[in-house]
């Protein structure tokens, strides 16, 4: 088995003025080299806070983390970023300058690269998402599905090996859903994609951690897991409407076709 | 806040920012110092024909302007009344209406103010504005201001939207502002509200940007060389700043 990509093991956390509280206790993650993972969970679980964790933002309280083997600390914690990507949940914490570009550009520049390798990282980071038509555009004035791209090019600029994604679909309509998804799919990159949109989920990733209460409670293919009811609405999740018994007929290249049901996973 | 639009194909948004920066705050150092109405009518005129030549959108003059002229309309108002000894008033008999000295100084006042407004307006609106920001951290601006004017230009804006929702959401909700207690303390629930929230968005904002590499200093990149025509639009700011205030404090006025 290859070393994982990124790896926490028995991660814990508080918030500062919380010492008897953990907001995650104990929690062990894999992240294999080009997996695409799902971390579902209630409201409060701590999927936010696990996030921030992993990208070195916040404090661990116990356990540790491991880039590609190798244990992160110290000088090494303070470079995370140069290997994990976060996209916030709202685009809008990531975009403060007046130009698209020079958002995108923000983390290169931060990195001391030359203008050359800025302007090539920012051209880049826009075509991968297919955004380089807004470059010149001023971020609040674009729509929730650009401001996403734009977001989601800002972390790629970094060229990060993992990308950590918070709640990715929750201002954006179906068709935004389905765009980001595909997009999604072809960055070839390490996901770890924090979510209510348990379809989403199902459509993008192969695996799913579920979180609760800051522990991990299961973790395994994302059908098998997302498809087990009981455990769902213990956790108060509901399974995808997709894996219901008589929706579900095959899965093919990715998509979810139902029976009895015009649309796919990804469309809801 | 409007678009910053790239102007960059005029004249003044081609030269180095920091030459830009440099050269209007000579001149408003030049402009504030005067205090004669003909070197303050030509600085006006200076702003007037930077911005002709500029060729910005009037629309974005004038909501530009339109704060600063709701500013000075009390003043337009009562430094007229102004009565120094020897003042003479302007209607034989009434006592306490205009002098002509207040006139003099209100025109003086008003023409100042507003040289310095057009000449800030064209040289800040000549380049975007995070270049302008950019120059004055190249200039040694404490980065403390720096940074902060880049998150407010930023966030005021989300603050602006926020602001919308919220009233929105209290209109839909049969609220109708009077003169009454309940409505100033639903306004200071809303004050308090979008406080919080900023505080909430503001930590959230500084955790993308750690995310992103930040660590206290926003990086810049080398600067890029000025040449000769930076150097001779300081150069001629310079020399136009220093003519008015000979022109103001030397023989030709009388």
């Amino acid at each position: 088995m290859s070393a994982p990509v990124l790896e926490a093991r028995g991660l814990g956390f508080g918030y500062p003025g919380q010492p008897q509280r953990l907001a995650l206790e104990g929690v062990d993650l894999r992240l294999e080299p080009g997996a695409h993972v799902g971390l579902v969970g209630p409201n409060g679980a701590g999927k936010s806070t696990l996030l921030r964790c992993l990208c070195g933002l916040e404090p661990l309280r116990a356990g540790g983390l491991w880039l590609a083997g190798q244990a992160v600390e110290g000088a090494r914690l303070d470079q995370l970023h140069r290997q994990v990507g976060l996209v916030f949940q709202h685009a809008d914490d990531m975009l403060f300058t007046p130009r698209v570009a020079d958002d995108v550009a923000f983390g290169p520049r931060q990195l001391g690269l030359s203008p050359a390798d800025v302007d090539a990282r920012v051209q880049a980071a826009l075509a991968r998402v297919g955004a380089e038509a807004l470059a010149e555009r001023v971020p609040h004035q674009l729509s929730a599905g650009e401001k996403r791209r734009v977001a989601l090019a800002a972390a790629l600029a970094l060229e990060p090996q993992v990308l950590l994604l918070d709640e990715p679909t929750s201002d954006l309509d179906p068709r935004g859903r389905r765009e980001l998804r595909a997009l999604l799919r072809e960055l070839e990159l390490t996901l770890l994609v924090a979510s209510h949109d348990l379809e989403f989920v199902l459509a993008l990733c192969d695996q799913v951690v579920v979180l609760d209460g800051g522990r991990v409670v299961r973790q395994g293919p994302a059908g098998e897991v997302l498809g087990d009811e009981p455990l769902m609405l213990a956790h108060g999740l509901e399974r995808p409407h997709s894996l219901a018994p008589h929706a579900v007929h095959h899965r093919h290249d990715g998509e979810l076709h139902g029976h009895g049901h015009e649309h796919t996973a990804g469309d809801l | 806040m409007s678009d910053p639009a790239p102007p960059a194909a005029s004249w003044l948004g081609r030269r180095d920012d920091r030459a830009r920066l440099v050269a209007l705050v000579l001149l408003a150092f030049a402009v504030a110092s005067l205090e004669h109405q003909p070197p303050v009518l030509a600085a006006l005129g200076l702003g007037l024909a930077l911005l002709v030549s500029l060729r910005l959108p009037r629309g974005r003059l004038w909501s530009r302007l339109a704060p600063l002229v709701a500013l000075l309309v009390p003043l337009a108002l009562l430094t007229p009344l102004w009565h120094p000894p020897g003042a003479e008033p302007l209607v034989a008999g009434w006592r306490w209406g205009p002098t002509d000295r207040g006139l003099a100084l209100t025109g003086l006042i008003l023409s100042r103010v507003l040289a310095l407004a057009l000449l800030a307006f064209g040289a800040l609106e000549a380049a975007p504005f995070a270049r302008s920001l950019a120059a004055l951290q190249r200039l040694r601006l404490p980065q403390a201001l720096t940074h902060t004017l880049l998150l407010s230009y930023r966030y005021l804006t989300l603050l602006r939207e926020e602001l919308g929702r919220t009233r929105h959401a209290l209109r839909a909700r049969a609220f109708r502002a009077g003169p009454n207690p309940r409505t100033l303390r639903v306004y200071a629930g809303v004050s308090g509200g979008l406080l919080l929230r900023g505080l909430a968005r503001t930590e959230r904002c500084e955790q993308a940007m750690t995310c992103r590499g930040y660590r206290g200093r926003l990086a810049l990149g080398p600067a890029p060389a000025a040449g000769l025509a930076d150097l001779a639009l300081v150069l001629v700011a310079l020399g136009a700043g220093a003519a008015l205030v000979v022109w103001d404090r030397g023989g030709w006025v009388g």
